[in-house]
């Protein structure tokens, strides 16, 4: 038949009375999208529904007694990974099991807008809630909005001060990096950092906007592409790709380490790209460490600049 | 004659396109007869036929029913007043015989409910009537093909109208239905006083069927009149456009038309084309 | 059945075809001309050796490949719609009648997931997928022998399952997907022409048994016993068209994406414009489609837009217009209409099966009640109702409500789903074919994105008012032509289509994860509250009486549109009146629970081969199997993987499907 269930299935209609693709323009605040009118003070049981929010919680040293896809948050995050080791799983982070939020009888629960602006009566029924929304508002970057929100969660479980303290010690970090790469002259240099998605040479390219942008700027580093985007990222084009001069390119990998670059650079269209010619693209193993807290944005910081450092001297 | 029509056409137009299939059509159908409709194949019967049964959108003309507008009927009226058989019938997987009678008693129906008595009766009339009484729970599908065609006939006397019109009622059938369905509709018009139209293929069976046969052409009646008049080599030659020899019935001296087959041996007609 | 002669008019003009080929052919070259001429351009007027050398790169490594790709699939798209459109005679079968989209979908997952696949992943892999899951639906079909309107349910139903299936995967591995989304928007394969040679061999055979089939197909068009009669062999020919058909849409799908909707529109057009005879229509189906293809290429391409103007959403936007404005002007003719229908089992009685099914639910209800991350037994239910359990409270709360929601909106989708099949006459009708459903959900997120705070009551008008608005149109486009089952079907092909491109392009537009709306698009009861459910009854409490009301009529209509007014009724007035119940129907459900998959479309037929027929009994014994089915699903996706939970709308289908594919080869071989 059918004639394409596929065109049915995913484009067919139905958003039904809920969407999660609500994270428009509209924001009641800064951070927070919408949020229950008495939060307890300091929350003691948190349920976490996106990893950045588990990470934060993890990094002010107060783990959520739940969280979303615990079992994926190794793989896909891995920072901080041995105080998040013990949390009770409470389902996916799209649709996560009220059931099993109800059960652990939480004081707070933390989501986010993009995902979860329908539940929130739903979940306010269950125990306070806040959900964030940390698109950065202009110029600032996602990087920003990772140190900002996790002051903020800090601040929910009490323990500001030891947010504060993480932030500092992150943004050591990235200064650390900064130097490193100024004492081998790699100041100044243009990144460019892409995901990579399926298909031969489709790729997402991080935009100004991301927490990649805001690491290139601490880093001393110039930054491609320089449009913002809605959520950090946009569809590169092959045209895009061959005109990669003169920069470092970070291609962050979906697959396990088993597929090399080499691999993952075959096509006709990458054999041009000047910046492969010239040995300056480096793989970043598979993470989302873009959509995580500061404690991602250290490690893709010490990763990024362990490549540039790697990659040859410019002529 | 046409004092009394029971059904009427006025100047009755039907057009697809610049093709005129009906042209300004006068036809008056009188009480209690049989007429059939001949004409070679696409002189226009199969449309005037639906026309009458107010199925044909009309680019002229009107069709009246006891002198009441065929227009002016509510759907039900109209159900209750006339029923058409088309040529060829789309039968639903695991239809009944008895559920598609009863199919037929639509426009008597109340719109919420069950069968009424009333109904019953009328659909085991019909059913009796085409001697389908013991075959009321087989599916359609698995009858014959004379069964399948008095099934349908059961169907358009469960409206219990006073007009019924056939669109070659005969053709799919073996000879035998063939007869069993012509004595069957003779039968009906004769003790139920139904006033029957029905295109035919087959002059013979329409001379022994009909009290009236009209010949068309071209979206015309060229000839009307009773079947030993009309079954003769010269109006046949003019509708048809074929020498047809005709022989009358050594017993009975009903008419009888055959095609010539061959080259003419007389003298060729005055009327053909 | 008596058998059919079919009066059709002779052609007006002496041969259209080739007169219209010739203006299509010089409009594609002018296409392919007007794509490739920025390019060729910067090729003369290169200064200096390297840039010649990347001027001649991009013409002949990227874009002349790309057209030239695109030209292929679009034409394969076409062909194979023709084909397939010959082969079920049906005029809105699609290309990827048999899944073919879906299993190369699964191609693309495999290629992401199983890192062994990642070196073959890609074309190949598409291409073996896509033909793997029509070997499978052929055969659940009855292989060699089957019969239209088997292969047209079976290719569904595993079109439906293997989506089910995906959806599944997306919902419990979003992370690694986003590329799935991609592809799924349609992005047009840049293999290089060293990539498109190869890919142009998977072309030879269908292309090579083409000529072989095309007189047989052409006399398909009689009815098989037609055909037998003057000497075609129909199984065979059936078959070769099918598994031809077949090939031709997985070398495009693996070249150009899911776009089967160009396959669906190019021969629709071309009948449209008065092209009838088959050789006419094929060729130049695949013309129209390849030319289809590169526009809307072209167009994302120019007008230089996001990748939210994907290739399918563009190809929708270029070919809808035009097959509206077609029916609209009165020249998408109506063939002869069948109302085929699946083959009936015994006859079932209602008193037994009526509450049979009755007792199913109930006791389901229950079980769903107790089932989950906690077992409740009935004795908690009590202290929950007098306050002494506040935990079995909370946690009925959150369950009970979703069982009314999946009881009211399975009948309901049934229900609409019945009342379409029967005025459209058409196996593949239900819900999603009339655009009401696309319809809806364009509003609700179109709102959602305007006021992201909007409460439930709005999302529920807004849902309800996309809905009625599409079938506003449909009514208003096919009044002349007393809704007619085919315009009828075509209109809301094309709107269903538009509609759905355009949703997808806002949720690209708006989201870099496309994956996450995907799982809301499914549909399911997660999350839905007693005011989902509260708002959803009066829609099926005022709607029984209406049913109950049609249902005769309904009945009288499956006897063809003439039986029918000549028993009485008023054709053109009870298709109005019953697609207007059948979109409200369809409008209110898909308001709460989103297109659950399967429940409108193929509970009607599951009603029939149950063994029922007659509106009077189908309509309810669909409708319990609709609630049964779609509380099976909720209570499964709640609790079988807990916490972890499976979209309601992917478990309709992979819960019925299989139950519908072993009733269906159960059934009489061959039978109808």
């Amino acid at each position: 038949m059918m004639f394409s269930v596929s065109r049915r299935n995913f484009l067919v209609g139905g958003l039904a009375a809920s969407t999660g693709l609500a994270a428009g323009p509209a924001r009641a605040s800064d951070l927070v999208f919408r949020r229950s009118a008495v939060l307890p003070a300091p929350a003691r049981r948190v349920v976490a529904l996106e990893f950045l929010l588990a990470e934060m919680l993890a990094a002010v040293g107060v783990p959520p007694v739940g969280m979303s896809d615990p079992a994926l948050y190794p793989g896909w995050i891995g920072v901080l990974s041995e105080r998040l080791k013990d949390v009770a799983d409470v389902g996916t982070r799209q649709q996560p099991s009220l059931e099993a939020i109800a059960r652990l009888k939480p004081d707070l629960i933390l989501g986010v807008s993009y995902r979860h602006a329908p539940l929130f009566d739903v979940f306010e029924s269950i125990a306070p809630t806040v959900l964030l929304d940390f698109a950065p508002v202009p110029p600032a970057t996602r990087l920003d909005s990772a140190f900002s929100l996790q002051t903020m969660i800090g601040g929910f479980v009490g323990q500001r001060a030891q947010a504060e303290r993480a932030d500092a010690e992150v943004s050591a970090g990235i200064a650390r990096d900064a130097g490193r790469l100024a004492e081998a002259g790699r100041s100044g240099r243009r990144l460019v950092v892409l995901q990579e998605l399926s298909g031969q040479d489709t790729y997402w390219v991080f935009t100004a906007d991301s927490l990649s942008a805001g690491l290139a700027a601490r880093l001393g580093l110039r930054f491609w592409p320089p449009d913002r985007s809605r959520e950090g990222v946009r569809p590169l084009t092959s045209e895009d790709l061959l005109a990669l001069d003169d920069c470092d390119v970070m291609l962050v990998s979906t697959t396990g380490p088993d597929v090399t670059l080499a691999t993952k650079t075959r096509s006709a269209a990458w054999q041009r790209v000047p910046a492969l010619r010239a040995g300056r693209v480096g793989l970043i193993e598979r993470n989302i460490w873009n959509f995580g807290g500061p404690a991602s944005a250290l490690r893709l910081s010490n990763r990024i600049t362990d490549l540039l450092l790697r990659a040859p001297a410019a002529g | 004659m046409s004092e009394a029509a029971i059904l009427r056409g006025r100047g009755l137009t039907v057009a697809y396109g610049a093709r005129r299939v009906l042209d300004g059509l006068d036809v008056a159908i009188a009480p209690g007869g049989v007429t059939a409709l001949c004409g070679a194949n696409g002189c226009g019967k199969s449309t005037l036929l639906r026309s009458l049964a107010g199925l044909q959108p009309l680019q002229a003309g009107t069709v009246e029913i006891d002198g009441r507008p065929l227009g002016e009927l509510k759907r039900r009226e109209r159900a209750r007043a006339l029923a058409m058989l088309a040529q060829a019938n789309e039968v639903p997987a695991g239809l009944t015989v008895f559920e598609l009678v009863a199919y037929g008693r639509h426009a008597h129906r109340r719109l919420i409910g069950g069968l009424s008595s009333a109904d019953r009766s009328a659909i085991l009339d019909a059913l009796a009537a085409t001697g389908l009484r013991d075959h009321g729970a087989r599916e359609v599908a698995a009858l014959s093909g004379g069964e399948r065609q008095r099934a349908w006939i059961a169907m358009a006397l469960a409206q219990q109208c006073r007009v019924l019109l056939l669109d070659e009622p005969t053709t799919w059938l073996d000879v035998r239905h063939q007869v069993e369905l012509v004595l069957a509709l003779k039968n009906l018009n004769r003790e139920r006083g139904i006033t029957i139209v029905c295109v035919l293929h087959d002059l013979n069976q329409a001379a022994a069927m009909a009290d009236r046969v009209l010949l068309m052409k071209a979206g015309r009646i060229l000839h009307d009149g009773p079947p030993a008049e009309m079954l003769r080599p010269a109006p046949l030659a003019e509708v048809y456009g074929v020498e047809m020899w005709r022989l009358d019935h050594p017993d009975s001296a009903a008419p009888l038309c055959v095609p010539a087959f061959a080259p003419a041996r007389r003298q060729p007609l005055e009327a053909r084309p | 059945m008596i058998a059919l002669t079919v009066d059709r008019p002779a052609p007006a003009r002496a041969s259209p075809g080739l007169r219209l080929g010739l203006i299509a052919a010089v409009l594609v070259a002018l296409l392919a001309l007007a794509r490739l001429w920025p390019t060729l351009h910067a090729l003369t007027t290169a200064h200096g050796p390297a840039e010649a050398e990347a001027a001649r790169f991009l013409f002949w490594e990227l874009r002349l490949p790309r057209v030239l790709a695109g030209l292929a699939a679009g034409a394969a798209f076409g062909a194979a719609g023709a084909l397939f459109q010959a082969v079920t005679r049906n005029p809105i079968a699609a290309p990827d009648l048999l899944g073919v989209t879906a299993g190369a979908q699964v191609g693309v997952l495999l290629g992401l997931t199983v890192p062994a696949l990642a070196a073959v992943s890609g074309p190949p892999l598409l291409f073996l997928c896509g033909l793997g899951a029509a070997a499978l639906a052929l055969t659940a079909a009855g292989g060699w022998r089957a019969s239209p309107l088997r292969l047209l349910l079976a290719g569904g139903a595993c079109a439906l399952l293997l989506n089910a299936g995906l959806t599944v995967a997306l919902a419990l591995f979003e992370q690694n997907i986003a590329g799935l989304a991609l592809w799924s928007g349609g992005a047009l394969y840049q293999p290089g022409a060293a990539g498109l040679t190869e890919a142009a061999l998977w072309l030879l055979p269908p292309l090579v048994a083409l000529p072989f089939l095309l007189r047989g197909l052409e006399a398909l068009s009689l009815g098989d016993d037609a055909a037998t009669g003057i000497g075609v062999a129909v199984l065979p020919v059936r078959f070769g068209g099918v598994v031809t058909a077949t090939a031709l849409t997985a070398f495009a799908v693996a070249l150009a994406g899911p776009i089967g909707f160009v396959g669906l529109i190019a021969p629709n057009l071309l009948r449209a414009v008065g092209i009838r005879r088959f050789g006419s229509l094929l060729a130049l189906s695949a013309l129209t489609g390849g030319g289809l293809l590169i526009a809307a290429d072209g167009a994302v391409a120019a007008l230089s837009l996001s990748a939210g103007l994907s290739t399918a959403v563009a190809t929708a936007l270029v070919g809808t217009p035009i097959l509206l404005v077609l029916v609209m002007r009165g020249r998408a003719l109506t063939p002869p209409d069948r109302g085929e229908v699946a083959a009936s089992g015994r006859a079932a009685s209602l008193a037994v099966v009526a509450p049979a099914l009755l007792v199913a639910l109930v006791a389901l209800a229950a079980f769903g009640l107790a089932w989950g991350e906690t077992w409740l037994p009935p004795t908690r239910w009590i202290a929950a109702l007098t306050g002494s359990d506040p935990e079995a409270a909370l946690i009925l709360g959150i369950r009970a409500p979703r069982i009314a929601v999946a009881v009211i909106a399975g009948m309901m989708l049934a229900a609409s789903g019945v009342v379409l099949q029967s005025v459209v006459r058409n196996a593949l009708a239900g819900p999603e074919l009339l655009g009401v459903t696309q319809g809806a959900a364009l509003t609700t997120l179109a709102g959602l994105l305007a006021w992201p705070l909007m409460g439930r009551p709005e999302t529920f008008a807004l849902a309800l008012a996309g809905g009625l608005a599409t079938l506003g149109l449909i009514l208003a486009i096919n009044r002349r032509r007393r809704f007619a089952p085919l315009p009828v079907a075509l209109t809301g092909l094309a709107f269903s289509g538009l509609f759905a491109a355009l949703t997808y392009a806002v949720i690209v537009e708006t989201s870099a994860q496309p994956a996450r709306a995907l799982i809301w698009l499914v549909g399911g009861t997660y999350g839905r509250a007693w005011p989902d459910a509260v708002a959803l009854l009066p829609w099926l409490l005022v709607s029984l009486p209406a049913l109950a009301f049609l249902s005769r009529p309904l009945d009288l209509l499956t006897l063809g549109d003439d039986a029918a007014a000549g028993l009485g009724l008023d054709v053109g007035l009870l298709r109005a009146l019953a697609l207007g119940l059948a979109a409200v129907l369809a409008s209110a459900a898909v308001a709460i629970v989103g297109p659950l998959a399967f429940v409108g479309l193929l509970t009607p037929h599951l009603a029939r081969l149950v063994g029922f027929h007659a509106h009077g009994d189908r309509l309810p014994v669909a409708m319990g199997l609709g609630a049964l089915l779609t509380v099976a699903a909720d209570i499964v996706g709640r609790g079988a993987l807990a916490p972890t939970e499976i979209p309601a709308g992917a478990l309709t289908a992979l819960i019925g499907a299989p139950y519908f594919l072993w009733l269906m080869s159960r059934g009489r071989k061959g039978a109808r």
